[in-house]
């Protein structure tokens, strides 16, 4: 089943991430590679863009929606048996040690509840 | 086999098959279909068929075996009756009851249930529900909440197995010894709700010797985890006061002002050699509890108690896990090792942790100790600020009974010590 990883930073943002973390991702994208659908990193909030539509009006804003503590700096979506071999797969992340990984099923749209 | 049964032998064996198989015939179902609530709609039916048809052809030589065929044929009516799931129609059909390992079935079902990506109040009704047989209603009664609200909880479980992908399996070795501990964790849990519930609910002690017998499968399949014996030795120890701990209007009875004789001696013996061997092993979180709980045990009297050693077990366990109600337990044994004034000196140690926020057990202590050192005035306040805020009603009782006795509107009790107010910190000390 497809479960979708997304890496959670609460590290202030920075624009490129450390050599040695570099190293460590590569790592895990060997290892993920026969599971991994797709995946990217994403640029930080600073440069997001936030779109609206308010009584019919587009309502385009420079992000952050919000000041946030943590952020979503990258996702992962994978295909994986089971729940545990998910959380196996995110414990190994790099951005699981001193951030968050959060693992979410995705959910097809022709499923109810 | 053939002969009709009369009505209350039908219900006596369908009791003691719903005790015995409810589990086997709830796991192989979701075994069988990887729904867990159609396993859980054709355990429950199978029961209910068995009452007329045991009845009218008599009992089945094998009540589980016949319950798990029924239950099977239940699920495929049903699958067979929802077109787009053909798929499992022909899985259902085609799948033999399998040769069921009993235990084995408990433990995937304990196992699944107990998945540390459900949320704890989750882990603990669907257990309840699918390993203890338990009803709804009967959830909602031990934990003083709405029906409601319990099969709320027991559906957003059972949507996050399927949701997330949990599997229906005792996790593989590597995996299996991290997950032990959550297990133990929510058994613990089950037998405490049932045996010392802190909110006032019944006591259940039909449920918490489930959960004991949940230990002992636990340590059977475990041989090498010392914690799981550690459990196991805590809670027949704590068992094996069932029989006095209450007096005959159902209010609490303190542990000193026990009857030792109406103690279970065999319980005691065999929660003591585990607590041993749980605890050669290493200091773990129930084997240290389990060998305090055996410290009252071996004790011929209340008096007789070694205080020295119970402090000393204590400060082992805040090693293991520092607990502001370990630290409150503690705080007692060092008034009965060395008097009240070094209670109360360990009680100011221990501050105002926003763990005991809204407990009453800080201030039930504390009143106790002030009792004990004769500072009757201020026992009184911090007596009457425990009342305020304590929800069993058989503690109420015992707090009211000391705040007339400090009042000077009762005669004082001659012998009163710290075990009172041990005993009411006791059941949550974890």
């Amino acid at each position: 089943m497809e479960h979708v990883m997304f890496v959670i930073n609460n590290a202030p943002e920075q624009d490129t991430p450390a050599r040695p973390e570099r190293d460590a991702l590569k790592e895990w994208l060997d290892e993920v590679a026969p599971v991994r659908r797709y995946g990217a990193r994403l640029r930080p909030p600073a440069d997001s863009t936030v779109v609206r539509v308010r009584g019919g009006d587009v309502v385009v804003t420079s992000g952050p929606f919000a000041e946030a503590d943590e952020w979503i700096g990258g996702f992962d979506v994978l295909d994986v048996p089971d729940i545990d071999q998910a959380v196996e797969l995110a414990a190994h992340h790099p951005g699981a040690e001193g951030g968050r990984v959060e693992v979410r099923a995705s959910w097809p749209f022709d499923e109810e509840a | 086999m053939a002969e009709p049964t009369d009505l209350v032998a039908v219900r006596a064996a369908l009791e003691r098959a719903h005790r015995d198989e409810w589990a086997v015939v709830f796991g192989t179902m979701v075994r069988l279909t990887g729904d867990w609530s159609l396993a859980e709609d054709c355990a429950q039916d199978a029961f209910v068929l068995a009452l007329r048809a045991w009845q009218r052809d008599g009992l089945p030589r094998n009540p589980g075996a016949w319950l798990v065929t029924a239950a099977r044929n239940r699920a495929i009516d049903v699958l067979r009756r929802r077109r787009t799931e053909q798929s499992r129609v022909e899985e259902a059909g085609r799948l033999v009851v399998p040769e069921t390992a009993e235990d084995d079935e408990r433990l995937r079902l304990v196992f699944t249930c107990c998945h540390p990506a459900l949320p704890m109040e989750g882990r603990i009704a669907l257990t309840l529900r699918a390993v203890m047989g338990l009803t709804t209603a009967e959830i909602a009664r031990l934990f003083l909440v709405s029906e409601a609200t319990v099969s709320q909880r027991i559906l957003r479980a059972k949507q996050k197995i399927a949701h997330a992908g949990i599997p229906y399996r005792v996790p593989p070795p590597g995996l299996r010894e991290e997950r032990l501990g959550g297990v133990l964790a929510v058994v613990y849990l089950v037998f405490t709700e049932a045996y010392a519930p802190s909110n006032g609910a019944v006591v259940r002690d039909d449920l918490a010797g489930e959960a004991i017998r949940l230990a002992r499968l636990l340590v059977a399949e475990h041989p090498a985890d010392a914690e799981a014996r550690g459990l196991l030795a805590l809670l027949l120890l704590q068992w094996s006061r069932r029989a006095a701990r209450f007096d005959e209007h159902w209010d609490t009875v303190l542990l000193e002002d026990q009857d030792r004789s109406a103690w279970d001696r065999a319980a005691i013996e065999e929660g003591q050699a585990l607590a041993r061997s749980a605890l050669s092993e290493g200091d773990g979180w129930y084997a240290l509890q389990a060998a305090l709980a055996a410290q009252h045990a071996r004790a011929a009297t209340a008096a007789d108690t070694d205080w020295a050693m119970v402090v000393h077990l204590y400060d082992r366990l805040l090693a293991v896990r520092p607990s502001p109600v370990v630290r409150l337990n503690r705080a007692v044994a060092m008034a009965m090792r060395d008097g009240p004034e070094a209670g109360l000196a360990a009680l100011d140690d221990l501050g105002r942790p926003k763990e005991l926020d809204g407990s009453h057990l800080l201030s039930a202590v504390r009143g106790e100790l002030l009792r004990r050192a004769g500072r009757r005035d201020e026992a009184l306040r911090a007596t009457r600020a425990a009342r305020e805020l304590v929800r069993s009603p058989a503690e109420a009782r015992l707090l009211d009974r000391r705040i007339s006795e400090l009042a000077g509107t009762a005669q004082p009790e001659t012998s009163l010590s710290a075990n009172r107010a041990q005993a009411a910190s006791r059941k949550t000390t974890t």
